[in-house]
């Protein structure tokens, strides 16, 4: 039963993750329109990180302090990548909602990238 | 030895050397002055440079390191494993972030950004391969690397799980390596369409 709850948390963060990127890719495709569907995909993408953050809650065997331990160390290399991200979304020619969306695209990453790897690496670990 | 004691046996070392955290900070500056300068020819250097790094790395560790170690004994893995696993937490995230930051501002800049289609049909399809070894690099590679470090700290590590996960990273490394020539194909067909 935990085996396929860990597969199920790991695939709706994995799906988080691929529908973020999805969404950049959809803004990129239509540069400089508005690209549709784009906040469509953003939702469905925080949806699912959302529904994966309750179900993980959910099991109590998990090996937490490995979980934190890691999200912390990768959180921290997440932001300092975000920054980067958000630097050249600022010096680019975005404005507007193309901007927003796009920082909001680099800032649920930047909490969705750790959250993936660091369940993906307790889900190994003995639960605590 | 119960899951307790496991978990408590993580030593207070750092999970990677300071001296490969010097080396990305290094990288990371230069970026930094690429980004600020928006000089065409610094980032199209930074860029280029540790795109090849990158693809090097992939297809080395795909293809050279992980056959080599798939017919090594267990103890000569774990031992290679000590050593090159925390270098390739630090270094892979770092180069990765380099070339798609400086070739994101290098397009932005020179107008590859806003092509018109069809030729821009190679623009997009390279987004779409870059997020397929996004997506290989957040399942499989990092937490297969970040796994064999946590082992690799324990009092008894897991042989079994090591070996398991250092086979999965030289597959998606091999795997990213082969998509990272998929993007060579794109870049040089957009230079000389």
């Amino acid at each position: 039963v935990r085996r396929a709850g860990d597969v199920a948390t790991v695939g709706l963060l994995g799906a988080s993750v691929a529908s973020a990127l999805g969404a950049i890719i959809i803004a990129m495709a239509f540069l400089p329109e508005d690209p549709p569907a784009f906040s469509t995909v953003l939702s469905s993408s925080s949806v699912a990180c959302f529904v994966a953050a309750l179900w993980s809650l959910r099991q109590r065997r998990l090996a937490w302090r490995t979980f934190f331990a890691v999200l912390r160390g990768v959180a921290v290399a997440a932001a300092i990548y975000a920054g980067f991200g958000i630097l050249v979304i600022l010096r680019s020619a975005l404005t507007g909602p193309q901007l927003v969306g796009a920082v909001t695209v680099v800032v649920l990453l930047t909490v969705e990238i750790p959250a993936l790897i660091a369940f993906s690496v307790a889900r190994h670990q003995p639960a605590d | 030895m119960d899951a307790t004691a496991q978990n408590a046996s993580y030593p207070d070392t750092p999970f990677v050397p300071p001296g490969a955290l010097a080396v990305a900070a290094a990288g990371l500056a230069v970026l930094l002055a690429a980004l600020l300068s928006s000089n065409v020819w610094a980032l199209n250097f930074v860029h280029v440079s540790a795109g090849a790094l990158w693809t090097a790395i992939d297809l080395f560790m795909g293809f050279v390191i992980g056959p080599i170690l798939a017919r090594s004994e267990i103890p000569v893995r774990v031992a290679m494993a000590k050593r090159l696993m925390p270098q390739m937490l630090v270094i892979m995230p770092t180069v990765v972030l380099i070339t798609v930051i400086a070739g994101w501002q290098l397009a932005s800049q020179i107008g590859i950004l806003t092509l018109p289609y069809p030729l821009r049909w190679w623009v997009v399809s390279s987004y779409v391969v870059v997020a397929t070894m996004a997506m290989l690099a957040y399942t499989i590679l990092e937490p297969a690397n970040i796994t064999v470090l946590i082992e690799l700290r324990k009092a008894r590590p897991h042989g079994a799980l090591i070996d398991r996960m250092m086979r999965r990273f030289a597959r998606a490394a091999g795997v990213i390596g082969l998509l990272q020539l998929a993007i060579l194909v794109i870049m040089t067909r957009l230079r000389f369409p």
